[in-house]
């Protein structure tokens, strides 16, 4: 008769779900980001963590890898992106889909979502077919419309994350908006934002139903990593001479596998504690992870081994060690200057609206100066953008044309002292006649008005200097005419 | 029986607290897209207060979500048949659809080995050209700067 098993040992968490939620945290360890709603800025921001987790979420430490890829892809006219190809052909070779099973936060997420007890839907062949939509979207969105946008408007637009990525709107857009510090970006949501929630909502839904929905069909990571599966260092291995052909693994398996260890296997050992055989076993190279002793071993809630204790105890010290550094030594970015007050003008000197913004002295590319005093009695626009950002890039010829046909109104555009090409040559390539202006390398410029990491951003002065608008997000024409009536009519 | 109705109840509401969700979303924009094609094209479409009242209407959903779950759970209830197949009846009567050949599963020969050996050194390489060649920094760049529409925001 079966040992009836306590609350405990029938609830608590696999050793599996320790590592996603340890990666989980391990990722986003920047927890005062939450907070002051600032991004982490640090050097380790280079490195791609294995798993599906946004870039711009407060917490990030790391770089998601597809986030990354796109990038590469966007900016393949100026260099290869060797680093990023680099870094995913190593994670592929040695985890191979084990980062989906392992070390993925939204795996996680989507596994702790289908505990809801509801109906669940079975895989079946129509589920099988499904899995092969994550290979159009890695094309489609991660690589084919990147590329698109880089060739023909020369700009950075990361198409999966735009417009599908349900991480970047839960940990990107949803971790920002909650700090009460960036209330200014609610002013920029529309369209995109309520189609991006839209999309998290179904596929959080779809999730309650259907085992890992997001990373099953759409997820072009797991696409990435499943090329690998078969050949990676860590794997499901079968011992040829032990197994029956029963199926049972792959019968009882959750995702689409045909076969353990395919494309679609996460190596998450479930079907090691299943087989009957003690055919199955989860590998490192020759070394064995997870054998079906211990599978049932931790099946049963009997204690870990000690190597098993040791292995838990340095990476509980990595993690304590990431958290102190990332939250208590680690420089934070300087946060903006708090508006002053000048006797000389009689106007506050800042970067909100109705403040004076102070005034500054420029060079501009390609020759000559820009001095704001001299702007007083025009209306001023002063744009910060980069090269490298996409909607940057699209709305500038907005700007052209406000210069245009509004000739007595001054434009600025500021570009990020961040700097992946040289921008004189892209200037002169794009051929907008505006006046153009590098931030100095401490970033003064960008922080005389708040420029921040978000990025573009307007700032628009009447003609007494004053701040009417000062907003992060992307502008159209129309909105930069309604900003110059909205100038004219302030003073 | 009695457990299938519970776990159809759930689904059920699972399904009005997603669909109450997305018409708090698509109701807000349908709203402030209506002020600005009024002709203020400056003006809000999400505020916080907006959102919050809309997120508040949700919450008697979200509760009765949470507290029928609370009881599912107390009652040892599970969506998932324990020890049954996870496929449908038609892919189980169908052993062809499996590939259960012992020699193609897992594969640890020499070849791949090898094969497994060089990608490793393909990827150091690149690694090691992408730092040299700024990809590297394009990687740091994009990753410490936020691209507004980049994550949906707009």
């Amino acid at each position: 008769m079966a040992e009836k098993k306590s609350w405990w040992q029938a609830h608590r968490p696999t050793t599996r779900r320790l590592a996603q939620l340890y990666c989980a945290l391990l990722y986003n360890a920047n927890l005062k980001g939450f907070v002051t709603g600032r991004i982490f800025t640090g050097n380790s921001k280079a490195v791609c963590v294995p798993g599906l987790n946004c870039y711009s979420c407060p917490g990030a430490v790391g770089a998601c890898p597809l986030g990354a890829l796109q990038n590469a892809v966007a900016s393949s006219g100026a260099r290869a992106g060797t680093y990023v190809l680099g870094i995913l052909l190593l994670f592929g070779v040695l985890l191979g889909r084990t980062v989906c099973g392992w070390l993925c936060p939204a795996g996680m997420l989507q596994e702790l979502l289908y505990k809801i007890p509801t109906p669940k839907l079975s895989k079946s062949r129509v589920t099988r077919i499904l899995s092969y939509l994550k290979y159009v979207i890695l094309a489609v969105f991660a690589v084919i419309l990147p590329l698109w946008y880089a060739l023909r408007e020369q700009a950075a637009v990361p198409a999966f994350c735009k417009y599908i990525c349900p991480a970047g709107t839960l940990e990107g857009a949803g971790g920002l908006l909650l700090s009460p510090e960036n209330s200014d970006l609610f002013s920029m949501l529309g369209a995109l934002f309520t189609n991006k929630a839209v999309i998290l909502l179904f596929t959080g839904l779809a999730c309650i139903f259907c085992f890992r929905a997001f990373c099953r069909f759409l997820c072009p990571l797991g696409a990435v990593y499943g090329l690998f599966n078969r050949f990676s260092l860590i794997g499901v291995r079968v011992d040829a001479s032990r197994c029956t052909g029963c199926g049972a693994c792959v019968k009882n398996c959750k995702m689409d596998v045909r076969r353990v260890g395919d494309r679609e296997c996460i190596h998450c050992g479930e079907c090691v504690a299943r087989c009957s055989a003690c055919a199955l076993s989860l590998k490192c190279g020759k070394a064995a992870l997870l054998t079906p002793e211990r599978a049932k071993n931790a099946a049963e809630g009997k204690p870990r081994k000690t190597a098993g204790r040791i292995a838990w105890g340095i990476a509980l010290a990595v993690l304590a060690f990431v958290l102190v550094w990332v939250n208590f030594v680690s420089p934070s970015p300087e946060s903006a200057p708090l508006p002053a007050v000048t006797e000389e003008s009689g106007l506050p000197v800042g970067w909100e609206p109705g403040y004076k913004l102070e005034d500054f002295t420029t060079d501009l590319i390609g020759g000559g100066s820009f001095d704001l005093k001299e702007c007083r009695g025009h209306v001023t626009f002063i744009n910060l953008w980069a090269t490298w950002c996409g909607p940057c890039v699209r709305e500038m010829p907005y700007f052209v044309r406000l210069q245009q046909e509004h000739p007595e109104v001054r434009v600025l555009a500021v570009h990020s002292s961040l700097v992946t090409e040289p921008v004189e040559p892209y200037l002169q390539q794009q051929g907008w006649p505006l006046a153009f202006a590098l931030d100095t390398d401490d970033g003064q410029l960008y922080k005389i008005v708040n420029g921040t990491e978000l990025l573009p951003r307007t700032v628009v002065l009447n003609a007494k200097g004053e701040v009417v608008y000062n907003r992060p997000g992307s502008v159209t024409y129309a909105v930069l005419e309604a900003l110059l009536k909205q100038a004219e009519e302030s003073l | 029986m009695k457990k299938k109705v519970l776990l159809w109840i759930q689904a059920a509401l699972c399904v009005l607290l997603f669909a109450r969700l997305a018409s708090v979303f698509l109701g807000i924009y349908l709203e402030g897209s209506a002020a600005r094609a009024a002709g203020d094209v400056t003006a809000r479409i999400f505020t916080r207060e907006k959102l919050g009242q809309g997120l508040l209407r949700a919450l008697p959903l979200l509760a009765s979500n949470i507290a029928f779950l609370l009881c599912c759970l107390a009652a040892g209830l599970s969506g998932e048949k324990a020890g049954r197949p996870v496929l449908t009846r038609s892919l189980a009567r169908d052993p062809s659809f499996f590939l259960m050949r012992p020699s193609a599963v897992g594969d640890s020969s020499r070849s791949s080995a090898v094969l497994r050996a060089a990608l490793l050194v393909l990827a150091a390489l690149l690694i090691i050209h992408g730092v040299f060649n700024g990809s590297l920094l394009d990687a740091l760049y994009k990753a410490i700067n936020i691209c507004t529409e980049c994550i949906g925001l707009g």
